[in-house]
């Protein structure tokens, strides 16, 4: 039953993390290699205040969201300027910075040692007592974000984001202010990446740098695109896949020396063979363009 | 003089344009009055999309003025000159090919409230009005044209005909005073030819003026009031559509 | 040891691998446009077959290093002919292209971590790895090998290559694509002598690398990043950019690595990256715009 909950709990904060970047790359058409750096990010800050200060959930919950809000604008910015594939390159050098950051400046983030934060999230002064209740929580936050994309995605502001992914030119003759929109929906995308970080620290209680690697976006991206980019429900499908994966293997018994490689060799081909035979995914509409 | 100035909608003066040491544009200036329809014409190179790329604002000029209604739009980025009511078409159709036709238009209108992030959710309500009345009014003005049974099909399934249509409509949509349209015929057939001609025609009965860059010069003969013809960035002849068709300099510049 | 010229030193050997990469990479970016991340994995098996030849079945070290480019330049073009061909004739976007590249670089990378693990391991050979000190000082045979083949490679490519039919078809497609295939180029054809060839250098590169520090599975995505720094910042693609930018960023890398350590190597490297992608005068942005300037 606790491996029931532990796989739901992995289960959603995939869901926040993919649903989140599929607003940018699916929705927008910016493909971002920075994604698990505001993961990595919002994990952090709560982290560290937890550790350092003490502090309650929420105020850690919501100085973390706010904080990668802040850096998501620092990503989409810079989208403006930089098109297509050279912005991918932007994004995976954000994402290195950042990873090094983490994993370097010991004196705030205890470097690869990690920090450990033991306790359980405590709410208006009750205190989670059982990873039960941490899945109630996770399963309502991630309800909520996806109901804030979904609100997003359906309104006239998300069919700019489809006009501004296919062709910014239509979009600029429509009146479109497109800088707004692309920076908007990083701030919020990277403000949800932050709030997974948050509940994965939480629920870990022990981080460290090496969840928060290039690698790591790229297994998001991943799920994006095998769920279907442009469809919200294919990134919950998708990750429900992606994270099931390695369970299966575990379950097959495959040696646990060998099972990462191979986790890793199995989404690589995933990728591939997605691209080349099905594109747009499961349930997705789009196909990315240049 | 001065109800003179109140009938122009747009002035260019002095408008220059190099690339790379070719003059696309070599000090061009016109007015065009309110209401009017004014033909473009010219040979392949003359500067006619690259103006109309400086007016709507895709493209900076090295020099010259442009005043809309009274107003410089010069340094006024491009969806701002939209905004204050210049739409327009591209030569090399632009749509949005992976939603419908509906959605097309949907874009195409001015001030969603919709469009704004806080009014997604602190004020749905008045965004959700405004997208149930923009959405009565498109499938009206796409079933005006007569692809009502178009409206939610994805928009790359539609013929170049109608995709051209399309984009005609969103460029309507906009209701925008002064539209710029970048050859509207333009490998069409004749019967659909005259359907964009007639709603071309109507247009400054609903308030809005027209410059029309066409090759097609029946078409041109047909709407415009006015025409100017164009060679080698510069304004070589203007004037009424037969003066302009009979003046020798006009014959001159098609022989050479 | 004189602390400046060992520095200069280093930038000069950090220089050569710099280039080699980049300009093994851009022989891919400038002809099948776009950006190939799994070049990094046959950099790496390039180093690993070798590896396994000369300590594993104990082959000499000619025929091993032989073996390592054949096979990178094999697996190289084999993405080429097996992924990249089919998406190219689909119309796949430079994004797609990307995409999948990564897929292919994570798979290669993890059959290789499955079959020699992830430590790190060496080549090496006592001839190659003794030490000479030039005007104060350190440098292996190895690097000045290094050094050797940067240099050779950049002279026959300016002097040479680019000169003959090929070079120009390969300028041709890489400024051109469309007038290049009406003008009766075979696509196929320079798709092929690019992806082998820039898989021929990349194999040297990983084996030189084994040789001098050593080798991880992830080690090629590490040289990789710097060739790709190097390209993007060296402007149009001709090899005298590439050459200078990487001087550059050798440079910048070394003076990090004295000033604030190793460890921040990789972070000046994409600083400068994304500093150059920021305040460059004309924005690659524009492309799109462009579009309607006809």
């Amino acid at each position: 039953m606790e491996y029931l909950i532990h796989i739901l709990i992995m289960i959603f904060i995939y869901s926040i993390l993919s649903v989140s970047l599929n607003l940018v790359s699916g929705y927008a058409g910016l493909i971002s290699m920075a994604h698990s750096a505001f993961y990595g990010i919002g994990a952090y800050i709560s982290a560290i205040m937890a550790f350092k200060y003490q502090s309650p959930f929420l105020i850690n919950f919501v100085s973390a969201v706010s904080l990668c809000s802040l850096f998501g604008a620092l990503v989409g910015i810079p989208s403006l300027r930089i098109r297509d594939d050279y912005f991918v390159i932007a994004t995976v050098a954000f994402q290195i910075i950042i990873f090094n950051i983490l994993n370097n400046w010991v004196s705030l983030t205890n470097g690869p040692m990690g920090i450990s934060v033991i306790q359980m999230p405590i709410i208006f002064g009750v205190k989670l007592s059982s990873h039960l209740e941490f899945l109630i929580l996770i399963g309502t936050l991630s309800a909520c974000i996806y109901w804030i994309s979904y609100r997003v995605v359906c309104s006239p502001f998300g069919r700019v984001l489809k006009a501004i992914r296919e062709d910014e030119v239509f979009a600029l003759a429509a009146g479109k202010n497109i800088a707004i929109f692309k920076v908007l929906i990083f701030v919020i995308s990277s403000g949800m990446a932050g709030a997974a970080g948050v509940m994965y620290s939480y629920y870990i209680s022990f981080i460290d740098p090496t969840s928060f690697t290039v690698m790591e976006s790229i297994f998001i991206i991943t799920i994006v695109i095998i769920g279907g980019a442009g469809k919200l429900f294919g990134s919950v499908a998708g990750a429900i896949i992606l994270v099931l994966i390695p369970e299966i293997l575990r379950f097959i018994g495959i040696p646990s020396t060998i099972e990462a490689n191979i986790r890793q060799i199995i989404y690589g081909g995933m990728l591939v063979a997605f691209i080349i035979w099905r594109p747009k995914g499961l349930f997705g509409d789009y196909i990315f363009y240049s | 003089m001065n109800s003179y100035l109140m009938s122009i909608v747009l002035e260019i003066q002095g408008v220059v344009k190099n690339f790379n040491g070719l003059k696309a544009l070599d000090d061009f200036s016109c007015s065009v009055q309110y209401g009017e329809i004014l033909g473009l014409i010219g040979p392949n190179g003359a500067g006619k999309t690259t103006l109309f790329n400086i007016i709507s604002g895709f493209l900076d000029p090295d020099f010259g003025t442009i005043l809309f209604k009274g107003k410089d739009i010069i340094n006024m980025s491009t969806h701002q000159i939209v905004n204050i009511g210049i739409s327009r078409t591209f030569q090399n159709l632009r749509l949005i090919y992976q939603i419908s036709a509906l959605e097309n238009v949907l874009l195409s209108f001015k001030r969603q409230p919709g469009e704004q992030l806080r009014n997604v959710f602190f004020n749905w309500k008045h965004s959700l009005k405004q997208e149930k009345e923009n959405r009565e009014e498109a499938s009206l003005l796409i079933n005006e044209v007569g692809l009502a049974n178009k409206l939610n099909d994805p928009t790359e399934s539609l013929s170049y005909g109608q995709q051209k249509l399309l984009s005609l409509v969103c460029c309507f949509a906009a209701k925008s005073e002064l539209v710029l349209l970048d050859e509207p015929v333009a490998g069409i057939a004749p019967e659909m030819t005259e359907k964009i001609l007639k709603i071309i025609q109507k247009l400054p009965t609903q308030g809005t003026t027209v410059i029309m860059i066409e090759h097609n010069i029946d078409a041109i003969m047909q709407v415009c009031d006015r025409i100017i013809f164009m060679d080698a960035g510069t304004k070589v002849s203007e004037g009424a559509p037969e003066a302009v068709k009979n003046d020798p300099r006009v014959i001159h510049a098609y022989i050479d | 040891m004189n602390i400046l010229s060992q520095i200069l030193a280093n930038v000069i050997i950090s220089w050569s691998m710099i280039f080699l990469v980049g300009i093994s990479f851009l022989l891919i970016f400038s002809t099948a446009r776009f950006f190939h991340f799994g070049h990094a994995s046959v950099i790496t098996v390039g180093a690993y077959i070798c590896y396994y030849f000369i300590k594993i079945i104990h082959f000499p070290a000619p025929i091993s290093i032989l073996m390592g480019i054949v096979v990178a330049a094999v697996l190289g073009y084999g993405l080429e002919l097996i992924i990249f061909k089919r998406m190219r004739l689909n119309g796949a976007s430079s994004l797609t292209l990307l995409l999948a590249s990564i897929g292919g670089y994570i798979v290669i990378q993890n059959i290789i971590s499955l079959f020699f693990g992830d430590q790190i391991v060496v080549l090496n050979d006592s001839i190659l790895f003794s030490s000479i000190s030039i005007v104060g000082s350190k440098i292996t045979a190895m690097q000045l090998l290094l050094i050797g083949l940067a240099i050779l490679f950049l002279l026959s490519k300016i002097y040479l290559i680019d000169k003959t039919k090929l070079g120009l078809a390969l300028r041709a497609v890489s400024d051109n694509p469309e007038l290049a295939s009406i003008s009766g180029i075979d696509e196929d054809k320079i798709m092929f002598v690019a992806f082998f060839l820039s898989s021929i250098l990349g194999g040297i590169a990983g084996i030189v690398r084994a040789f001098d520090i050593g080798m991880t599975p992830t080690t090629g995505l590490d040289m990789l990043l710097s060739g790709v720094v190097a390209v993007v910042i060296g402007g149009n693609g001709a090899t005298i950019g590439v050459a200078v930018a990487s001087i550059l960023l050798a440079s910048f890398q070394q003076f990090a690595s004295w000033q604030f350590g190793e460890m921040w190597k990789d972070s000046i490297t994409f600083a400068v990256l994304l500093a150059y992608l920021l305040l460059r005068p004309q924005g690659i942005y524009i492309k799109s715009i462009r579009k309607t300037e006809v």
